[in-house]
């Protein structure tokens, strides 16, 4: 590993995989990605000598690039997200439940992952649907369960402040992507 | 016992972490007579297997792209193979 001396061409061999991911999975767009992931190791590059180890690299380079993605959906998109909004889901929770807590609503039978794994169809409204989240909801649930982040790297890049404020967060953000999945998907049919 | 909008907490933290065990005692029992929560459960499990097991993972850098950032990088760095 030659990460200590802030090799580039290590990063991009090491985490490259990682990062075009993370970047697809929030731009939907192989050119774009690519240059994110060209960025990011460029101002990784040129920022080095601040970093200082108190994240792996991998976590280090994620949370440069997330901040690439925000600026890029600041100045390109149209909407007007929070970027911290975890709230927003109160409307989605007083929609479920009802004064006591009990669901109000009935939920589908979605079956087994198996079926809908190959279906191109599923994964553009999957995309549709993680693309819908707030911005930090779905840089989350994409670090935690893609990359598999520790919550303590997940706090770190996401500005988090405690790991309980991330496991609520976590289950706001799959309550509401498992919401816009039952609408958009498996209650098409 | 447990209300369902507590369930969906549980329920996520444990994809987490192991949870201590009156935890998952409370949350056994609720699933037990709760058949919309043994669903939700069921579809928290389907989105994890989803992402972390299917296309989230297939989706590596492709070598072209690999090559192209590597080749456009190299004048801007130093050490750069």
């Amino acid at each position: 590993m030659t990460q200590l001396t802030g090799d580039p061409a290590a990063w991009l061999a090491d985490y490259g995989d990682a990062l075009y991911r993370y970047a697809m999975l929030r731009v939907r767009s192989e050119p774009l990605a690519e240059d994110m992931v060209q960025e990011t190791l460029l101002a990784a590059w040129q920022s080095f000598a601040q970093f200082n180890g108190q994240s792996s690299v991998k976590t280090w380079l994620i949370g440069i690039m997330k901040h690439k993605i925000i600026d890029h959906f600041r100045k390109y998109s149209h909407e007007t997200e929070s970027l911290d909004d975890f709230e927003d889901t109160d409307e989605l929770l007083a929609h479920s439940f009802d004064a006591d807590g009990h669901w109000k609503i009935k939920l589908i039978d979605w079956g087994t992952p198996d079926k809908s794994i190959n279906d191109e169809q599923f994964w553009q409204v999957f995309y549709r649907c993680l693309a819908r989240l707030p911005q930090n909801m779905a840089d989350l649930f994409i670090l935690r369960t893609v990359e598999g982040l520790s919550s303590e790297e997940c706090c770190k890049v996401l500005a988090i402040e405690t790991t309980n404020q991330l496991c609520v967060a976590l289950s706001r953000t799959r309550l509401k992507l498992r919401q816009c999945l039952e609408i958009q998907w498996f209650d098409q049919g | 016992m447990l209300s369902c909008k507590k369930m969906t907490d549980l329920l996520s933290d444990s994809l987490e972490t192991r949870l201590p065990w009156p935890k998952r005692w409370a949350m056994k029992l609720h699933l037990m007579v709760c058949v919309t929560c043994r669903r939700y459960r069921r579809h928290l499990l389907f989105m994890q297997k989803m992402l972390a097991g299917g296309r989230g993972k297939a989706m590596p850098l492709p070598e072209a792209a690999r090559l192209r950032i590597k080749e456009k990088l190299a004048g801007k760095t130093k050490g750069w193979d």
